[in-house]
């Protein structure tokens, strides 16, 4: 069954699409400077920041990959997301202030920006741009692609228009991305996370609950899970089915990672009052476990109907969630549902498309000495590349690009990461160790990857490739810190940093 | 002190993970997730630094972050294998990983953050120095 079968769900998505539209062209009218394209004029109150960020953070992958993920490798996958219970203040103890703060010192729009004003070296900056760029095209491409395939669902667009229906797909999601996102930047993009936020976090809450009722509640879930010779016991125990080094090695990435996500500390320079953020971890946390209901609630009852025989087992462990919607749910919950995950894949798309745009016309040129003039109009000219590179990636390459999104989290974790959380909170930090440590986590990451999956075995059975880039890149910070000479600070820097 | 022993940490640890990577026993794989579970206390430890020491109001909190994370993880390694239930039937390690290492934390170091944001010193005067560094800045680059 598509969502052609049932019209409230192709009414509930395009109602949806059509509010993201209208934000974005609110937004064109608000959007004259540069400063309102990159940082939303950095005028964005509490609740508006920390649902974009908790928006920006969960893509698709939390709401499809994540009961997917979990149906294929049983309890062990929420090691991925239990990080959650302390990153939101993590990062606001570690960042948050610190970025706000350098942002209310100088012109800084982006995360290289903060890289160049901590570090005086252009050469980082430059390294810290690549980094963002190439991270951004590998997430953007697999947002894009999973909004191709949720499109091709949703509107039965494969019906329609046969071998095509893909790029077709993946094109009709990247207009409306690109046209909410060019026209009012990252005021549009901000107002419609806060819209795709409170969707995200009310859909899964609701399916949640519909879950569990549908299972025949906690109990009967872990009881039929257990019996089944399918699943069993090992499905419900953490390390049942994924090795330490697997299970510790997500929490490690998705965890002390986070530290380097750019698309996340992006908005702690919007926000317009930095007292505020003494309530942001509570409003980030707590929305984000929200939102995790439903890779746990997805990811548990889809084993226990298989295991009751009221669902065949699944061919792709990524169908749980769309299969769930369309055979158990009712229409309405189902159209939300669908335009829960719209939002979810489209709101982390637009935060890319955004700094993606920034690291194109703002942070390599100042890498290389130069500054555009009209750098709001390159910004809206970036913005429709960068989208229009992922999208074609997206279409042409398919799960290549979907591969290159699962570790594009990793490599910005890897990359900047450390020279972002050390780097910010001890002074004795240096450019070379930065610039050491940035080009170590993405060769190290982008090298592993790419020989693993031409079969060259270098780690252990289940080590992450990422936990070795990400645990490389902090010891080679300070392995070049404490051997080269400290280096000077700017005056309003080392203020920021000693406060 | 603390920032010292944060420092200390977080130099030798990312060392001892690769050498845990790389030559180390399955066996011993739970040092691995010692380890990990002590990296965000050592990085608020270096964050929240004042002096080099942790504010007071701070220090029972972080204690009690670090003790949750080590006794979660310890929980989900030591009753992996064992048949005792829990809540609704699901295994008790499942618990120690949602109560001690995902909600506990969760409700812990969100509250901590809020209610000891006075001492992290965002006031007036402090947003006033900072407009006075831009200031001066501004002029001197003009």
């Amino acid at each position: 069954m598509t969502g052609l079968d049932r019209p409230l769900i192709i009414g509930a998505a395009s109602i949806y699409l059509l509010l993201v539209l209208a934000v974005g062209l609110w937004a064109a009218r608000r959007t004259h400077t540069a400063k309102d394209f990159w940082i939303a004029g950095q005028n964005i109150g509490l609740w508006t920041t920390g649902l974009a960020t908790t928006s920006a953070a969960f893509s698709g992958f939390v709401f499809l990959g994540g009961p997917g993920l979990t149906y294929q490798l049983g309890t062990g996958s929420l090691f991925i997301v239990v990080a959650g219970g302390f990153t939101a203040s993590l990062m606001c103890w570690v960042l948050a202030k610190r970025l706000r703060l350098l942002a209310a010192v100088r012109e800084i729009y982006t995360i290289p920006d903060a890289i160049l004003c901590r570090y005086r070296s252009r050469a980082a900056s430059g390294i810290a741009a690549v980094a963002v760029i190439v991270g951004t095209v590998a997430y953007l491409g697999s947002q894009f692609l999973a909004l191709g395939r949720l499109v091709e669902v949703v509107f039965g667009t494969r019906e329609l228009f046969g071998p095509q229906s893909l790029t077709i797909a993946v094109t009709a999601g990247v207009v409306v991305v690109v046209l909410y996102a060019c026209l009012g930047g990252m005021i549009a993009g901000v107002y419609t996370d806060l819209l795709q936020g409170s969707l995200m976090t009310l859909v899964a809450g609701i399916v949640f609950v519909h879950a569990i009722a549908e299972g025949g509640g906690l109990e009967r879930i872990a009881t039929s899970i257990a019996a089944s010779e399918a699943f069993g016991r090992s499905f419900l125990e953490p390390l049942g089915r994924v090795p330490i080094w697997t299970a510790v090695g997500f929490y490690f990435v998705f965890g002390i990672g986070i530290l380097g996500q750019p698309h996340m500390l992006h908005k702690f320079y919007m926000i317009k009052d930095p007292r505020d953020l003494k309530w942001i971890p509570l409003v980030v946390g707590f929305t984000q476990t929200l939102c995790v209901l439903i890779w746990l609630g997805l990811g548990l009852v889809v084993p226990a109907l298989v295991a009751q025989g009221r669902l065949a087992p699944l061919v792709q462990p990524d169908d749980a969630a769309p299969i769930y919607l369309l055979e158990f749910a009712p229409t309405l919950l189902a159209g939300l549902v669908f335009a829960g995950i719209l939002a979810a894949i489209m709101s982390t798309a637009d935060s890319f498309v955004n700094i993606g745009a920034a690291a194109l016309v703002r942070d390599l040129p100042k890498a290389l000495g130069r500054e555009l003039k009209r750098e709001l109009f390159w910004g809206r000219v970036a913005v429709v590349g960068i989208a229009a590179g992922a999208g074609a990636l997206a279409a042409l390459s398919g799960d290549l690009i979907a591969i290159l999104g699962t570790f594009a989290f990793g490599t910005f974790g890897a990359a900047l990461a450390p020279a972002l959380a050390i780097g910010l909170n001890w002074r004795r930090v240096t450019a070379k160790a930065a610039v050491a440590s940035m080009l170590t986590g993405i060769t190290l990451n982008l090298g592993l990857e790419l020989f693993a999956r031409n079969g060259v075995v270098l780690l252990k059975p289940g080590v992450l490739s990422t936990a070795v880039s990400l645990a490389a890149s902090f010891a080679v910070l300070f392995a070049v810190s404490w051997l080269s000479d400290p280096e000077a600070i700017d005056e309003d820097v080392a203020f920021v940093m000693e406060h | 002190m603390a920032k010292r022993l944060a420092l200390g940490f977080l130099t030798v640890a990312p060392f001892a993970i690769l050498v845990i990577f790389f030559f180390t026993p399955a066996a011993l794989s739970w040092l691995f997730a010692v380890v990990v579970m002590s990296f965000p206390n050592a990085l608020v430890t270096l964050a929240v630094s004042r002096d080099g020491r942790v504010g007071r109001r701070l220090r029972l909190p972080l204690l009690a972050l670090f003790a949750m994370l080590q006794v979660g993880v310890a929980g989900v390694l030591a009753f992996g294998a064992s048949s005792v239930n829990g809540f609704f039937g699901f295994p008790i390690s499942l618990h120690f990983l949602l109560l001690l290492i995902w909600l506990g934390p969760l409700c812990l170091t969100t509250l901590t953050y809020a209610v000891t944001f006075p001492e992290l010193g965002i006031d007036d005067a402090l947003l006033e120095q900072l407009d006075q560094l831009r200031t001066t800045r501004r002029d001197r680059e003009s």
